[in-house]
């Protein structure tokens, strides 16, 4: 019954109900990026394009492009969080021998499209950077339904050398999917992309700029749901529109002196995801105490702006950009800076269960922030599953963190 | 070859991990690769560096390192297979543990762009390791190491073949002690006395795994079956690949390594990594198999569904078990083996 959910009807009854609460959301940017996203939904299970899977890593530019509905089973297994489906999708999964030791949003994607939530891809495309697990997930998915799978594979480091390899293989992709999809692979409409790319960042840049100015005047809980954009949005019109709401809101709020807290204590920084299901964390954290995460890691714009003549070439530098590719001193380094330009007094990592790459180097990271006097908590948990949610011991976590940044204060 | 084991010390040791590793740019080098496999055990000081929900492998490693276990050795040639190797190379850089770690990149595909890349790297990584230590490396050198690389994994392919035909039996441990012996250096190779008579009317096990503990082939065998083939970082997966001729050493060892028995961590190869299976299901009688998945590990766990896949097609049983590099857990996964043997000889 929940199956028939998904259907376009339903999807459509939903947006138009959504469309009508616009009061409901405390941002117009977010109630327009809803939007957005439902008739992205929408556009993958009406089929009238061709579907592409993606990792929240791809340069969704290429797909953009090529003028296909691009999905993200990550980012579709955040969701389903909030629509109750993750234990019956996550017992799918289980039944299909894949193990519970795997990343949550991947066993939960699996669960998914097991138990038929997923729109059916037409391909799918992956990288093989910061993650593990995605492109092992991403390439059975591939199998099991029998369409091609297109691995972006990604060096460590970010020479020109390796940059070359990167955009060799992202002109394959851009071509083979053409070829596969039976589309005409148009340069002109991959610049168009990466000119909406370009925008978007720009944008973004400016939002980032504005909240690194004191006092924060969006709370870390409501620019975590914008991630959506960072994850699934590079290339498309949507995100330079809701960018641009965004920042008008962000301008006119400042102005105005509405700030994210009555009292702004504490200023956070925020590493890796959050947890898609309800939790106290941010309630404790903003309501109770006045501690505003002002920036979240995912945000981070790592990568400059799009040459639209070399389009591959820069994609790849894009992609090589990232800071968790390489050795760990240079993610280090860019959390540095982040804490300085954000006047941030505390980090807390968001340690989700089954991510190796964010999770393994954190030892480092922890010493070098001691090292430059900012505290740190490491809050383990799972972003998927609530079962591994234990509120109690957050809570207690949170509050001796709190008091130590006001210890900290005080010396 | 187990001389350079222990902590006797030698100039020339350098180190290394994965089976990608072209063991003959090290050997060219005038180096002595030696494999970082460190005996099984927990990892209490490792434990504090690393997450709890990471590979046991590679924190084992990291505790042997702390502990000073590892003879030394002027340096690491490092595979970033995955990201817990890529985290292990940051601490050990990071704890100065001991030498430079030399990063290679291998590509997670057979193709060409892959073969191109590849031969770069490891042009450029030969040559920035022979300028640091102050080596010279003329292509005449790789190609003799190669050749006689070549020759030592051929007479190991050849004898692995051999047993898996069942012409030939060997204990299982013997046998991955060969294999490392020979990867390390040595050309010893049983003697025909060193092998016992093959075992008749035995169930014939394929292991798989990426470390697949040399224990469990005690176990298997003390049960009443045999081991045949290991799918695995520390078995098969040693074997070279197919290379073609090549002007260049560099493009030569790309070919090589990229089209050996393929590890799971190449998800553009998956096709590949089946057809290999397939091949090995369809050339040698197998009546079950063991899968040992090592904890944390996302090519591994990811693999199982693919080798479970392959076998429930062809009818094989197969018993998964889990480990963690700890060498615990043997009375579970005794009583585990024998109840799965006591089924296959229903």
């Amino acid at each position: 019954m929940r199956r028939k959910a998904f259907s376009p009807w339903v999807i459509n009854t939903v947006k138009h109900l959504v469309a009508l609460s616009s009061r409901a959301f405390p941002w117009r940017a977010t109630y327009l990026m809803v939007l957005k996203a439902l008739d992205q939904v929408a556009e993958a299970y009406l089929r009238r394009r061709p579907v592409v899977w993606h990792n929240v890593f791809f340069p969704t530019e290429i797909l953009y492009g090529l003028r296909v509905v691009p999905f993200a089973p990550e980012a579709a297994s955040a969701l389903a969080v909030g629509l109750g489906l993750a234990s019956e999708a996550l017992n799918a999964a289980s039944a299909h021998w894949v193990a519970t030791d795997i990343c949550s949003f991947h066993r939960l994607a699996a669960g998914l499209d097991l138990a038929g939530y997923f729109p059916t891809p037409d391909a799918v495309v992956c990288t093989s950077h910061l993650c593990d697990i995605a492109p092992q997930s991403l390439a059975w998915s591939a199998d099991r339904h029998g369409k091609p799978f297109y691995l972006l594979d990604v060096p460590q480091r970010a020479k020109a050398e390796d940059a070359t390899y990167v955009a060799r293989q992202l002109k394959y992709i851009f071509y083979s999917l053409a070829r596969d999809l039976g589309l005409s692979p148009d340069m002109e409409a991959l610049k168009a992309a990466i000119g909406r790319s370009n925008e978007a960042r720009r944008l973004l840049l400016e939002i980032n700029a504005d909240r690194q100015k004191l006092p924060a005047v969006i709370r870390g809980e409501e620019a975590h749901g914008f991630l959506y954009l960072m994850l699934t949005g590079w290339g498309a019109d949507f995100t330079e529109e809701v960018y641009r709401e965004l920042l008008e809101e962000l301008k006119t709020r400042r102005r105005e002196k509405k700030w994210a807290a009555s009292r702004e204590k504490f200023r956070l920084l925020w590493l890796h995801l959050r947890p898609y299901y309800p939790t106290e964390i941010f309630k404790i954290l903003e309501e109770e105490s006045g501690a505003i995460v002002v920036f979240e890691e995912m945000h981070h714009v790592y990568w400059e702006e799009l040459d639209l003549d070399r389009p591959f070439y820069s994609l790849a530098l894009k992609v090589l950009g990232h800071q968790g590719l390489s050795f760990m001193e240079r993610r280090i380094q860019t959390i540095l800076d982040m804490v300085r330009e954000f006047n941030a007094q505390g980090v807390i990592h968001f340690a989700h269960w089954g991510c190796r790459q964010s999770t393994a180097g954190i030892r480092l990271l922890q010493e070098a922030l001691r090292r430059e006097n900012t505290a740190f908590l490491n809050l383990d948990g799972d972003c998927i599953d609530r079962e591994k949610y234990a509120g109690g011991g957050v809570r207690t976590r949170l509050e001796a963190f709190l008091e130590l940044l006001a210890a900290s204060r005080l010396h | 070859m187990k001389a350079e084991q222990g902590t006797k010390r030698d100039e020339n040791l350098l180190g290394w991990f994965c089976s990608y590793t072209p063991l003959e740019i090290v050997r060219a080098l005038g180096f002595r690769p030696y494999r970082m496999l460190p005996p099984l055990g927990r990892a209490p000081r490792a434990d504090g560096f690393f997450a709890g929900n990471l590979c046991p492998y590679v924190k084992a490693c990291l505790e042997n390192a702390l502990e000073g276990r590892f003879p030394p050795v002027l340096g690491l040639l490092l595979v970033p297979s995955c990201s817990a190797m890529t985290h292990l190379a940051n601490l050990w850089r990071a704890l100065e543990l001991s030498g430079p770690v030399w990063v290679i990149d291998v590509p997670r595909s057979y193709n060409s762009l892959a073969v191109d890349y590849f031969s770069r790297r490891l042009e450029e990584v030969a040559l920035q390791m022979a300028s640091f230590y102050g080596r010279r490396l003329y292509k005449e050198d790789l190609w003799q190491a190669i050749e006689e690389e070549k020759q030592r994994k051929e007479r190991l392919k050849g004898f692995l073949e051999e047993r898996a035909a069942g012409n030939v039996f060997l204990r299982g441990a013997r046998v991955l002690e060969l294999l490392e012996e020979g990867i390390n250096g040595a050309n010893t190779f049983p003697d025909p006395g060193e092998g016992s008579a093959v075992p008749r009317d035995r169930l014939r096990l394929l292991l798989l795994g990426s470390i697949v503990p040399s224990y469990l082939l005690d176990m298997v065998e003390q049960a009443g079956a045999v081991s045949v083939v290991e799918d695995a970082c520390n078995g098969w997966r040693l074997l070279p690949g197919e290379a073609c001729g090549a002007d260049s050493p560099y493009t030569y060892l790309a070919h090589l390594y990229l089209s050996k028995p393929p590890c799971p961590r190449m998800v553009a190869d998956k096709g590949r990594r089946r057809r290999y299976l397939q091949d090995l299901l369809s050339r040698y009688r197998i009546d079950g198999a063991i899968y040992h998945v090592m904890k944390f590990c996302d090519a591994g766990l990811m693999d199982w569904i693919l080798v479970k896949e392959e076998l429930d097609l062809r009818g094989i049983p197969v018993l998964r078990v889990e480990g963690d590099y700890t060498g615990g857990g043997r009375g579970q996964w005794s009583t585990r083996v024998e109840a799965f043997l006591e089924r296959l000889r229903r």
